[in-house]
């Protein structure tokens, strides 16, 4: 992989992770909903991965016929329930 | 978290405070809203204030344990009062079709209650004393603590007034 | 037989994506069956403490048929999901998957205005002289002029034939492929989760096994996660015929080594964000090293003539043994109310020069009680990796790495289909899917000699697909 490249993602990377973890900052905690609020993200249709079968199928189709694979991540959302 | 025991202490430390600033305070004592849910007419019972949702299963689960010990306790003196949340209230009603709690129900669409009490979690259980102040709070539901849970309300049950 | 190389690796990707897909699927439960459970529960205010009573449990499954044009790869695949939550938000899962694949699959030799005949290790049990017929997808039995020293096992071989101006395809393969993965997660301590999981996998010639462990802890009301997962992956390949040797000329001599193996980690850091009561955000950087044998041991490279074009002598083909890659992948998805928008993006990144594109965007669109449907398209765009010849020319040096799988190469794919989806029953949700995915290449480098010129060398996929999902949580 040329550096330079390397160096590329990394800002980017990097600056994508800034702007979603300042939210995390404790002056920002205001941003985002209540818990009493979540009844949308509670949806199945609003999950991380909603058809755990389904992604692991278009997966496993694409990795057979694709250089890249993987990527997606699996916590997180939901209602934030207990 | 039951250690959340802490918090409540902390939370009325800092009611107690505002109270007191607000005696040295007009305008304080002015903005200080005014309790949304009214708890007045319970005071001296031991109070079981559950919020809940018709999309949060651990709340849900909670329903046939919050039946059992108001029908346990309620002779004892306590009251359940659930306060639910649904921002569409027609869910919840859609829920309780066919079901019959023994407990009150508030509806706090809006959230103003939920607001108010600052739940940091869903569900989350306020148990207030007879002496109408806030002594545990309960955040999530879970079946295998309600030992844990039995024994709060007992507690606060078996003071002497 | 593999497809293409590291086809076993497509089950781990498949079962390390359902171990961790699952951690999320703690929280999309029914409600009423959620009561119903609960209220089967021992009757009493002491509660139940201290036992691992489920309480929920959903059992997914699937089936998918795969069909690509040409005569080319055809598969089935069903799988099973059980998972299991405990009522301290433990969560276990347990799932096998099976495929059936058979068809048609690109060698990697280039087409030719004249008939071409490849010869390779009979794949045959025990390598018995009884005959194999030559139904068995255009293959017949030949004998091998014996050489020196060799077993009588070893004087057949297979050959097929490829018409000209045609682009080459070995038809004579089915291989059957089963797969297990299981994991667990619970909270621990201040923790939010921790789990940890595994998987096997198993097909006539290929063998992977992984193990991955992973953490994630919530912040703001649990509007924030940040999350990370390390997956270790180890390869077996055991080709029919045995391992060749790389650049060496294609033969149906049996190899001397038998086997040769890879091992692979990978990390995933993940950061999910509630933005907005019906938005979320997730954004995660992946890194992965793969060390070992990378190519597939049944690829040829055709080398041509510098004039005429015309294959001369096919050579196994041969990758780096190390690979580092790389991807950071951003998704979002809003419920407008009449539908729910889902967008991701993709970018990928290899040591072997290649880069990707990946960007997706489906939308599920509410219609009458519980049914939906969700159209959804998929645009993937990557480059060649820096070995990746279409042909190699009589003459020129032989380069160190040099492999012509198409799944290296450059192209575009595009994905477009539908989706269709309603609840059953109060405890049951069954889904249809219908995809079609089709990979456009350039068939004419400018690089193409002689007879090349008027050939078509893209040898990427025309493909259609359908799935049948089927969910049932019960207590």
């Amino acid at each position: 992989m040329k550096s330079a490249d390397m160096s590329a993602i990394r800002r980017g990377a990097l600056f994508a992770a800034a702007c979603v973890a300042a939210n995390s900052l404790w002056a920002c905690a205001a941003i985002g909903p209540k818990p009493w609020e979540k009844d949308v993200l509670a949806r199945r249709e609003m999950q991380v991965n909603p058809y755990p079968l389904q992604t692991a199928t278009d997966e496993h189709i694409y990795f057979s016929k694709e250089a890249a694979s993987g990527g997606r991540g699996f916590a997180g959302g939901g209602c934030g329930c207990n | 978290m039951l250690k959340r025991v802490k918090n409540a202490g902390g939370r009325i430390g800092k009611i107690a405070l505002l109270i007191f600033a607000g005696t040295f305070s007009p305008e304080a004592a002015q903005s200080s809203p005014a309790p949304v849910l009214d708890l007045s007419a319970y005071r001296g019972k031991v109070i079981y204030l559950d919020f809940w949702a018709s999309w949060c299963a651990p709340c849900l689960q909670s329903f046939p344990w919050m039946n059992e010990i108001q029908r346990t306790f309620g002779r004892q003196g306590l009251t359940v009062i659930a306060v639910n949340v649904d921002r569409d209230g027609n869910m919840a009603r859609q829920f309780l079709r066919g079901k019959i709690p023994e407990f009150k129900i508030v509806y706090d669409p809006d959230g103003a209650i939920a607001k108010q009490y600052d739940l940091k979690d869903m569900p989350t259980t306020f148990l207030i004393g007879q002496d109408g102040k806030i002594r545990y709070v309960h955040s999530g539901f879970y079946l295998n603590r309600e030992s844990q849970y039995v024994s709060h309300i007992r507690e606060l049950l078996n003071e002497v007034r | 037989m593999q497809l293409n190389s590291g086809n076993g690796a497509c089950l781990r990707q498949t079962l390390a994506t359902l171990s961790l897909g699952l951690l999320s699927a703690t929280l999309g439960e029914k409600t009423d069956r959620a009561y119903a459970q609960a209220q089967s529960q021992p009757d009493s205010p002491s509660g139940n403490s201290g036992q691992l009573i489920p309480t929920s449990k959903e059992l997914d499954s699937s089936i998918l048929f795969y069909q690509e044009a040409n005569g080319r790869v055809r598969a089935i695949e069903p799988a099973l999901q059980y998972t299991a939550h405990g009522p301290d938000s433990q969560t276990f899962n347990l799932g096998v998957i099976a495929d059936s694949v058979t068809g048609a699959t690109p060698n990697g030799a280039v087409p030719s205005d004249h008939t071409q005949t490849f010869v390779t290790p009979l794949k045959a049990p025990g390598g018995s002289s009884t005959t194999v017929t030559s139904a068995s997808g255009g293959s017949t039995v030949i004998h091998l002029p014996p050489t020196p020293g060799q077993i009588a096992a070893a004087a057949l071989g297979r050959q097929y034939t490829t018409p000209p101006g045609q682009l080459p395809v070995d038809r004579g393969f089915h291989d059957q492929r089963y797969g297990v993965n299981v994991g667990y997660s619970q909270p621990l301590g201040e923790i939010s989760l921790v789990g940890f999981g595994g998987s096997y996998s198993i097909e006539h010639d290929y063998q992977s096994i992984s193990a991955s462990a992973n953490i994630a802890q919530n912040f703001n009301l649990n509007n924030t996660t940040a999350s990370l997962a390390v997956n270790y992956e180890n390869d077996s390949s055991f080709p029919y015929g045995g391992v060749p040797t790389p650049l060496t000329v294609m033969t149906p001599q049996l190899k001397s080594v038998s086997s040769r193996g890879r091992s692979r980690i990978d990390i995933v850091a993940g950061l999910t964000e509630a933005m907005t009561t019906n938005w979320l955000v997730q954004l995660n950087y992946s890194y992965g090293i793969s060390d070992g044998y990378q190519n597939d041991p049944y690829l040829i490279v055709s080398v041509v003539d510098p004039v005429t074009g015309e294959p001369n002598v096919y050579l196994y083909e041969n990758r780096p043994t190390s690979r580092r890659l790389q991807s950071i992948y951003l998704d979002s998805k809003v419920d407008f109310g009449p539908s729910v928008t889902d967008v991701s993006f993709r970018y990928f990144m290899d040591s072997w020069g290649i880069k990707s594109t990946t960007v997706q965007v489906s939308d599920r669109v509410r219609l009458m009680g519980s049914l939906y449907v969700e159209p959804e398209i998929r645009w993937y765009q990557q480059s060649a990796a820096n070995f990746f010849h279409n042909f190699l020319v009589t003459g020129q040096p032989l380069p160190q790495y040099a492999s012509a799988d198409s799944r290296l190469g450059q192209f575009v794919g595009l994905t477009y289909g539908m989706k269709l989806g309603f609840d059953l029953t109060r405890s049951t949700e069954i889904y249809l899917r219908g995809e079609f995915y089709r990979q456009t290449g350039n068939g004419h480098p400018a690089d193409a000699i002689g007879q090349l010129k008027q050939q078509n060398l893209f040898a990427g996929v025309d493909a259609a697909y359908g799935m049948i999902g089927f969910s049932w949580n019960f207590d």
